[in-house]
């Protein structure tokens, strides 16, 4: 496929605006251009910046303007370059990363391998977002048994947390 | 640094073995990590991000001891060497930058490296030629934990391992498998292809960020999702869709052989000839050749030439290995003779 801003390329690298959902094909050239860092591996991080909007109600307004005690990053500082300062970040700015999280994963929970050491987890994993997930990979392999199970689990959580 | 550090002049993934390795070039999985205690890159000083250098490169030559051969800070490297470990694919472009704390190591078969201080503190590869992402994460896994054992990653239960951008935690994981697909090119299905595996949230880019183009139609396949699936989730789903890819690029070759066989015999030829007797070879038109001799060579159409020898054509000709080869530095024209005269010189045997 040609490059759809140059037409005159190879399109390689497929553009996405994770808030839009739009995207486009570019050759690297034309993606360099739009601010995409080529590496060696795909990474989205560096037209993160441009994902990362502006905070829209007075709470996030303030929010944006929490500094995080570790490194002193602010969550401006944040958005404007795409990078945090330190692991701390995460937790100081959690009510402005999940939904970020969502955004990109479509998830805000962590299911994969875990450090050497570190105590299993409370709720056995079993959050939301990671049940949908296991539900549509059980769908895609077409195990429908395991998938009626999962649902059954999205339903149970899903009360209890209306429940709440 | 002398290219003889590498145990093989191809390394493990242009070794060209491995199953379906007439189509699958390489498997890799990468694990982003950071180290507990420390600040991200960007807040870090320099001195902090050279002790974490110093003690992960300790750590890596001395208690593990299979990086002891090739480990390299790139403030000591000339830029030649240091382009020599980005074809290699051990750093990325961004890594090359001779930046103060910035390192490499890999064990002598270039199956697994590490880049010290990229964009995060820790980028751990794992490589295995052909379709192997199974051995490469199990690699990866053991030698991942051995590492968090000695140093402490920064980790949080809710969302696994923190990383700088947003857009790698979790898992930290980016799986990617290199596809040689020339005919799905020449039928133009690849367009349709790349469609399809975009809208399953999976990336699909060319070989390298140098150059403009999808050179010598290598196709690297790639997750982006890193949070809410477990590892084997996402290796999984990216085989599947590989798998399906390889059958899908197995078709296109058969079809072109029932449906243009002369075309097709007399395209492939035309391209050995000319890369076997060509004077001056641009890079471009070099890996667009040998995209057609490596499919000639699968089809059993052209003479059978060991996937190691195209692989060391494909390797040793990049601009800066070239230089290596022949010991000094060579303007972009001195670069295209040199190349068209070390692959006569390879090529010779074969007719
Ligand atoms: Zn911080």
């Amino acid at each position: 496929m040609m490059c759809q801003r140059c037409k005159k390329k190879r399109a390689s690298v497929r553009v996405t605006d994770v808030a839009t959902k739009t995207e486009i094909w570019l050759c690297e050239e034309c993606a360099q251009k739009e601010g995409v860092t080529l590496k060696s591996q795909v990474s989205l991080a560096d037209f993160l910046a441009g994902l990362i909007k502006a905070p829209v109600t007075k709470e996030m307004a303030r929010l944006a303007k929490l500094k995080c005690p570790e490194c002193g990053i602010t969550y401006l500082e944040f958005q404007s370059k795409g990078r945090f300062g330190c692991p701390n970040d995460y937790e100081v700015f959690s009510k402005l990363v999940e939904p970020l999280l969502d955004k990109i994963h479509g998830s805000t929970r962590h299911v994969g391998k875990r450090p050497a050491g570190t105590p299993p987890p409370a709720d056995k994993g079993a959050s939301l977002s990671a049940l949908k997930s296991a539900l549509e990979t059980a769908v895609k392999a077409e195990r429908y048994e395991d998938a009626a199970k999962i649902r059954d689990e999205i339903r149970s959580l899903k009360d209890k947390e209306s429940g709440a | 640094m002398e290219l003889s550090a590498f145990e093989s002049p191809a390394g493990e993934w242009l070794k060209g073995e491995g199953p379906e390795s007439d189509i699958v070039v390489s498997s890799r999985i990468r694990l982003a990590r950071n180290l507990a205690g420390h600040h991200f890159l960007s807040r870090a000083s320099t001195e902090e991000l050279q002790d974490i250098e110093s003690s992960v490169g300790t750590y890596l030559r001395e208690d593990d001891g299979r990086f002891a051969g090739l480990y390299f800070r790139m403030s000591e490297l000339s830029e030649i060497d240091r382009y020599v470990l980005v074809e290699r694919h051990l750093i990325s472009r961004e890594h090359s930058v001779p930046e103060p704390g910035r390192a490499m190591a890999a064990t002598g078969d270039e199956s697994l490296g590490v880049m010290i201080n990229e964009e995060d503190h820790l980028r751990i590869q794992s490589l295995r030629s052909g379709l192997q992402l199974r051995e490469a994460w199990q690699a990866i896994d053991d030698f991942d934990t051995g590492l968090s054992e000695k140093f402490g990653y920064a980790f949080s239960p809710r969302w696994g391992y923190l990383t700088a951008c947003p857009t790698n935690v979790g898992t930290g994981m980016r799986v990617s498998v290199m596809l040689h697909l020339p005919a799905l090119v020449m039928t133009q299905e690849i367009e349709k292809l790349f469609r399809a595996i975009s809208k399953i949230n999976l990336a699909v880019r060319g070989l390298y960020g140098e150059g403009t183009q999808a050179y010598g139609d290598l196709y690297q396949v790639s997750n982006h999702v890193s949070l809410g699936r477990t590892e084997e989730k996402i290796i999984d789903a990216l085989e599947g869709v590989v798998t399906g890819v390889i059958a899908y690029e197995h078709k296109a070759r058969q079809r072109i052989l029932s449906t243009h066989r002369l075309e097709t015999e007399d395209r492939l030829w035309r391209a050995f000839g000319m890369l076997k007797s060509s004077r001056v070879l641009s890079s471009e038109e070099m890996m667009h050749l040998l995209s057609a001799v490596r499919l000639g060579t699968c089809m059993n159409i052209l003479p059978a030439i060991d996937t190691r020898t195209l692989n060391e054509i494909f390797l040793l000709t990049q601009p800066a290995h070239l230089q290596k080869v022949v010991d000094r530095a060579l303007s972009p024209e001195a670069r295209d003779v040199e190349r068209a005269v070390f692959i006569r010189e390879k090529l010779a045997a074969f007719s």
